[in-house]
């Protein structure tokens, strides 16, 4: 077994060459795998359904943070972000006038 | 060529060395970079006459690679930024002859000077004169090529963000050839036996480039500019 | 024609995914047997002791990151001529393995180069023409990374690997040509080793375990790009959602 390792003298080159090309093969693999992977999560996720003529009534929020929007016809939409690009004085009158804000 | 071409391949031609010579500048500045450059390598390396006359072929070469490198960027992108290149794409001459031509008008304008200046550099690394025709030469041969694969480059790389470091990555390993038969034409016949192999084959170099460069830089502009 | 029928992503997706599935079992044995012979079967080298091993991978390597340029070429020939997206999204594909094939042909290249020749590294012909080859997988790399467009991207790095491959042969022999003007002629006598018998097969064993492994890897970075290219597709909608 010795002998094998020792590879007459040359251990110290040999060892390192397939060490290092199986190193170097399987990274590859693993972030083609990698790649993969995320690209299907992305495809997953990244759809976005628009919807029109679906006027807002109110921002929901708990304990300080939205939680979501209610639309006029009633339905609620549950959401980790909200993001609104009417005027911040519409905003916080009437989309988020149960907080109060405009008052202080 | 018909006559259409022919027009075509003139106009181009004039009017890109009309354009060189009112920015002589530009035609200056490629020139004393190859003079800079050259003359880095001694202060690099050490003055000592046997080593610089060994390695002067190289370093010359080396230097005639770089300072083409550096004035390819103007091939396309002033025409591209006025949109001249978009008129040429939509006009009647045919995009491989105007494409020749102002790769002809590039090596006239940056080329041939290093052709010109290369015996003063080689005065400095102290050549022997009598191999003065053949680096020369080897010179006139090979910067048409290097301006045609570099046209090639210039025209993938229009208006990326990588800009001149991105070209010379792609055209650098593309001019080992003509480097290397360039260089070898002039060594060989400091060894004595004589430069010819390496000239003719230079000189094949450029009739294969002229012949098949022009399609692969107007498909590359074509591509660039959509 | 039926040449065409796979040439459209949809119908290529779920097939790549079955051929890179079976190349990626077939290529572990395969290795392992190249592998098993190359150490126990072959004999031992005369000139160059058991040095000479690092050939089991620093030939298949080698010849792999050549193949894969052509390969690549080929493909953005077909692209730019038919104007079909996968054979794009394949080129793309290819250039990473083929650049650390590369990779691996140089180090291990290096490697074998210190005991039999001395140094870490030596302008050999091989070695330098690697290298070289290394520059233009990574030009091709960085061109298509540097630009946005993905259609532009495919086009403009086609032109320039169909480039490269019409250099490919030049710079070699130049390459070639300038070794001997600048070594001295004993240097080449320590190259390869005679092929004995038994050194070939393992070598053969070893260029197909490596050819499978680049399938199975080829295809998954396939998959990962029509992922990311199709994601508003319908049909990939559909597919995920089950």
């Amino acid at each position: 077994m010795n002998d094998f390792l020792a590879m007459g003298g040359y251990g110290a080159y040999v060892w390192p060459c397939f060490a290092l090309a199986a190193a170097v093969l399987a990274w590859n693999a693993l972030a083609a795998r990698r790649l993969h992977e995320r690209a299907r999560e992305q495809a997953c996720r990244f759809g976005a359904e628009i919807r029109t003529e679906t006027p807002v009534a109110r921002i929901l929020t708990r304990a300080g943070r939205a939680t979501g929007v209610v639309l006029e016809n009633g339905d609620e939409i549950a959401a980790d972000v909200v993001v609104s690009s009417v005027d911040p004085r519409l905003t916080f009158e009437r989309f988020l006038e149960q907080h109060g804000l405009m008052s202080r | 060529m018909g006559s259409v071409e022919m027009r075509a391949l003139r106009c181009v031609l004039w009017r890109d060395l009309l354009l060189a010579l009112r920015r002589r500048g530009d035609v200056a500045t490629a020139l004393l970079f190859f003079v800079i450059v050259a003359s880095l390598f001694p202060l690099g390396v050490g003055a000592q006459p046997n080593l610089l006359r060994e390695i002067a072929p190289g370093v010359i070469w080396v230097a005639a690679l770089l300072s083409s490198l550096l004035s390819l960027r103007r091939l396309f992108e002033s025409d591209h930024a006025d949109g001249t290149l978009e008129q040429i794409l939509l006009g009647a001459a045919p995009l491989g002859v105007v494409v020749l031509a102002k790769a002809v008008a590039h090596w006239l304008a940056a080329g041939l000077p290093l052709v010109a200046i290369a015996p003063v550099i080689a005065l400095q690394y102290d050549l022997p004169a009598v191999l003065y025709p053949v680096l020369a030469l080897s010179l006139a041969l090979g910067t048409p090529v290097l301006s045609l694969i570099g046209a090639i480059g210039a025209a993938l790389t229009l208006g990326l963000r990588g800009g001149g470091v991105l070209l010379a990555l792609l055209v650098l390993p593309l001019y080992v050839p003509v480097l290397i038969l360039g260089a070898g034409a002039v060594e060989m016949s400091a060894a004595g036996s004589g430069g010819e192999a390496q000239l003719l084959l230079l000189a094949a170099a450029l009739v294969f480039a002229a012949a098949f460069a022009p399609w692969a830089i107007a498909a590359a502009l074509r591509i660039s500019s959509e | 024609m039926r040449w065409f029928w796979y040439a459209s992503p949809q119908t290529f997706f779920p097939l790549a995914g079955r051929i890179a599935l079976w190349c990626g079992l077939a290529a572990v044995p395969l290795a392992l047997a190249g592998l098993y012979v190359g150490f126990f079967v072959a004999p031992t080298d005369a000139q160059q002791g058991e040095a000479y091993r690092i050939i089991f991978i620093h030939v298949p390597a080698a010849w792999m990151s050549m193949f894969l340029y052509v390969v690549m070429a080929f493909w953005a020939a077909i692209g730019l001529a038919f104007n079909t997206r996968l054979s794009g999204m394949m080129a793309a594909a290819i250039a990473p393995t083929g650049a650390l094939f590369t990779f691996i042909a140089l180090w291990t290249g290096s490697l074998w180069g210190k005991p039999t020749w001395g140094t870490w590294w030596v302008w050999d012909a091989r070695l330098t023409s690697e290298l070289i080859l290394l520059f233009l997988y990574a030009g091709v790399m960085a061109l298509r990374a540097s630009i946005d467009d993905r259609d532009r991207a495919d086009r403009a790095a086609a032109v320039l690997a169909i480039v490269g491959v019409v250099n490919l042969p030049v710079i070699h022999y130049s390459v070639y040509w300038w070794n001997t003007l600048h070594q001295p002629a004993t240097l080449t006598k320590l190259g390869k080793p005679s092929m004995a018998g038994d050194m070939l097969w393992p070598l053969l064993v070893m260029l197909l375990g490596f050819t499978l492994y680049f399938g199975a890897v080829l295809l998954m970075r396939l998959r990962a790009e029509i992922l990311r290219r199709e994601r508003d597709a319908a049909w990939l909608r559909a597919g995920l959602a089950r």
